[in-house]
């Protein structure tokens, strides 16, 4: 009798614990999915927070909700106000060139701009570079390094008419740079 | 005898279930690169071409077989002073007009997927660490990713575009200690994640690099500053930029994560690689830096794999272009 009680005791405890890693295995599958394995608690509680909204948007969706039908807020793009930009934002040659400051300017393309960077190579401070970022075609864009004639330092934009910009090296170069051909024009 | 089967067998479902238990948490995939995605440096807000974009990115996964579970980053360039951004000088955007434009790529990609509910994009919204780099400028850019995530669950959006957070943090860009309190300021009301999609630069490119020490990067950084932006802030993820076609980056990375699990103990998981093949093509080439996404994602896979410290998976790659 005694050795029954034992036996069933222990069949009972073995259950528990395997119920016990069944449940921590399941955890394991849904919660963590794979991908966030090794994610602390900090990470886990924010990444649980979106499977759960997750989980109600999947609930709450209908599938004719899906029908295209375009943008549900109408937004233009703002309009391009020409100006002297006093940083240039440019991922790809800020590396490369020691901006000094910028322009923009309206392009053909209603919402979209002609950015022109003014500074110097990193790598050889006294040569003058304009960078030209311009829209080409619908979705295309079309990049152009100008480099000053003669190595004066970095080149600043001082002033502007039209796609016209006077540009002044650091020691005191003046020239006129068009956006659009990449010329410069001595000013004297 | 029916005991003791029932003992045999209650023992025999406790061996296969206890080893689960014990299995290492990184195991490393094969050494395959997935197929990437395009990211975009975005000088638009125009909801009309957002939910296009999305719709043709939901299409593509609704035409491709199976599930599809990717990553695009939608980089709308460094903090105004108003804490919009600066879509890369083509004119400031307001946090409002940046979330509305996300808004309508999340219901694009939604609408696109039409019957397949399965595949899921995580939508990265970025801006970079060059502009307004403070703490309330973190918290406002992580607000705005609250009030995204918000409208796309309660127009079930959610279900497939799975939100996050973004920041392109570049040593040259700014400082640690700037950059540090963005990173606070988000995580002061974070409700998602971010994705870090930087670089590591000046970082030692050592493959014999120990980890015992706090290396120094470019500009007054250090590793540990990178891995604090990376993964040691609550919200903090890692998509970096591997644009070195030397390895160089890859390495740099590598060791990073190095540094944080034998100085810090830190098992610093980084979720995959950026490259900009897209951008160097359109932007005439880039000597040096224009890896091909799977160029990318293999060297920053077999570095990290090159070492049992830093042994782990890497499910995204991205290849980042103008829109």
């Amino acid at each position: 009798m005694k050795k029954s009680k034992f036996v069933m005791a222990a069949a009972a405890m073995a259950l528990v614990l395997a119920a016990g890693v069944g449940v921590y295995n399941t955890f394991q599958a849904s919660a963590v999915d794979g991908e966030y394995e090794g994610y602390p608690a900090e990470k886990m509680e924010i990444v649980k927070r979106q499977q759960h909204d997750q989980m109600i948007a999947k609930q709450t969706a209908k599938p004719d909700m899906k029908a295209p039908g375009g943008p549900l807020i109408k937004q233009e793009d703002p309009e391009v106000v020409p100006g002297i930009l006093d940083q240039v934002d440019d991922p790809m040659s800020m590396k490369v060139i020691n901006y000094t400051n910028g322009w923009r300017g309206k392009s053909a393309q209603p919402g979209r701009a002609i950015v022109a960077g003014a500074g110097a190579l990193t790598e050889d401070t006294a040569q003058g570079v304009m960078m030209v970022r311009m829209p080409g075609q619908p979705g295309t864009l079309n990049f152009e390094k100008f480099l000053t004639p003669g190595k004066h330092g970095a080149v600043t934009i001082e002033s502007y008419k039209g796609m016209d910009l006077t540009i002044v090296a650091q020691d005191g170069t003046k020239w006129s740079f068009n956006v659009a051909s990449g010329k410069f024009t001595d000013v004297k | 005898m029916k005991k003791k089967g029932l003992l045999l067998s209650l023992g025999l479902a406790l061996s296969l279930l206890i080893p689960s238990l014990n299995a290492p948490q990184q195991v490393a995939e094969a050494a395959t690169a997935p197929a990437n995605t395009v990211s975009y440096y975005m000088d638009t807000i125009n909801t009309t071409t957002l939910y296009n974009m999305g719709y043709s990115l939901g299409t593509h996964d609704y035409n491709t077989s199976g599930t599809q579970k990717t990553l695009v980053v939608l980089a709308f360039g460094g903090q105004t002073s108003s804490y919009g951004g600066s879509l890369w000088g083509a004119a400031d955007a307001s946090t409002s007009q940046i979330a509305a434009a996300a808004e309508e790529f999340s219901h694009g990609y939604w609408s696109g997927t039409r019957s397949d509910t399965g595949s899921t994009v995580k939508l990265v919204i970025g801006t970079n660490n060059s502009y307004t780099v403070n703490y309330t400028a973190g918290q406002r850019w992580s607000q705005m990713i609250n009030d995204i995530g918000a409208y796309n669950n309660s127009h079930s959006y959610s279900s497939q575009v799975l939100l996050y957070g973004g920041n392109d943090m570049e040593m040259s860009y700014d400082t640690p200690s700037a950059t540090r309190s963005w990173v606070n300021g988000y995580a002061s009301v974070d409700n998602y994640l971010y994705y870090n999609y930087g670089d590591a630069g000046g970082c030692t490119t050592s493959s014999t690099f120990s980890g015992t020490y706090n290396g120094s990067c470019n500009n007054g950084w250090t590793m540990n500053d990178i891995y604090y932006i990376s993964w040691g802030a609550a919200p903090g993820q890692s998509v970096p930029e591997i644009y070195n076609t030397s390895g160089a980056n890859a390495r740099q990375w590598k060791n990073v994560k190095k540094y944080a699990r034998v100085t810090l103990g830190a098992n610093m998981i980084i979720s995959g690689a950026m490259t900009q093949y897209g951008a160097c093509v359109q932007n005439g080439g880039c000597s040096g830096t224009n890896n091909t996404p799977s160029a990318g994602w293999s060297q920053l896979y077999n570095a990290l794999n090159s070492d049992a410290d830093t042994a782990q998976g890497l499910a995204f790659s991205t290849d980042i272009k103008w829109h």
